[in-house]
């Protein structure tokens, strides 16, 4: 008897613990500490804006400059935003039934490809216009700062399309889509920080 | 005592000295020149310029303290959670 009640407790102790819960995704907090570096890129270069701006002793635009182009910009934004919106909708479709993501995934993915394209078509006004990348401080930081938010939306855009193929397929998982959509996130949120530093 | 632990505790009280005479050394040469500034370009006359400064160094120190201490803030409360629920 004593024996045996050695026997238990000799096995509890070698029984291993159990594994902590995981608290978030691997994909998810890796994308999250991608993100957050992607802020402080992004925070460089709207501060380093910041100080030039303050620090010209020109207006600002320089008046031999074209003007940005704000409503549309404003437009354009709008776009961006219902982006997320139709992402979020996704998001809330896939954990009722993951087929019903289908639809707002594509129509954030092509809102998205619109903003892009849209972006697209105004620089190559402005360049018409003649500001350009060494045109003037005003012109390599609107290249710089929105062509970098440019590059970041192509990443979330053919991100969110690899999903929606996934998806297609049946394969995507919710960790996946999650991962995803904590990067078409920052890139959303991030643009009215730059338009109300670059654009006004 | 070992001679082991002799030799450690030796090793612990050389280094607590270096280390001492490093900071002594900082402080010393921070004391040199009396009109030191911390931010050499943040004394610009210009106000608007002087205020672009400062803002953004609080901004630039502030956002890393606050994303990590978001996550870290968001994943202590889900830990908790886990806990309370857990039998």
């Amino acid at each position: 008897m004593k024996a045996g009640a050695i026997a238990l407790e000799s096995r509890r102790e070698r029984t291993p613990p159990a594994p902590n819960p995981q608290l978030m995704p691997s994909g998810v907090l890796g994308m999250l500490l991608f993100v957050f570096t992607e802020c402080m890129l992004f925070a460089g270069l709207i501060s380093a804006h910041w100080v030039v701006r303050a620090g010209t002793n020109l207006p600002w635009p320089p008046p031999d400059q074209p003007r940005l182009p704000q409503i549309a910009t404003v437009l354009n934004s709008g776009v961006l935003l219902f982006s997320g919106g139709a992402l979020l909708l996704a998001h809330l479709a896939f954990r009722r039934r993951a087929a019903e993501a289908r639809t707002p995934m594509l129509v954030a993915a092509l809102a998205g490809a619109f903003f892009v394209a849209f972006q697209g078509f105004e620089w190559v006004r402005l360049v018409a216009q003649g500001l350009t990348l060494t045109s003037s401080p005003y012109g390599s930081f609107f290249y710089v700062i929105v062509g970098t938010h440019a590059l970041h939306a192509v990443g979330a855009i053919l991100a969110l399309l690899w999903a929606y193929g996934r998806l297609a397929r049946g394969r995507l998982t919710a960790n996946q889509l999650y991962t995803v959509e904590v990067f078409w996130y920052f890139v959303v949120l991030v643009w009215p920080f730059i338009f109300l530093r670059v654009y006004l | 005592m070992s001679h082991r632990d002799q030799t450690t505790r030796r090793q612990d009280a050389q280094e607590r000295r270096w280390l001492g005479a490093v900071v002594l050394a900082a402080l010393l040469l921070a004391l040199l020149p009396a009109d030191a500034w911390a931010c050499a370009v943040c004394n610009d006359p210009k106000d608007k310029n002087r205020i672009a400064f400062l803002a953004t160094t609080a901004f630039l120190t502030a956002l890393p303290l606050s994303l990590i201490g978001g996550l870290l803030a968001y994943l202590r409360r889900r830990a908790r959670r886990e806990d309370q629920h857990t039998p």
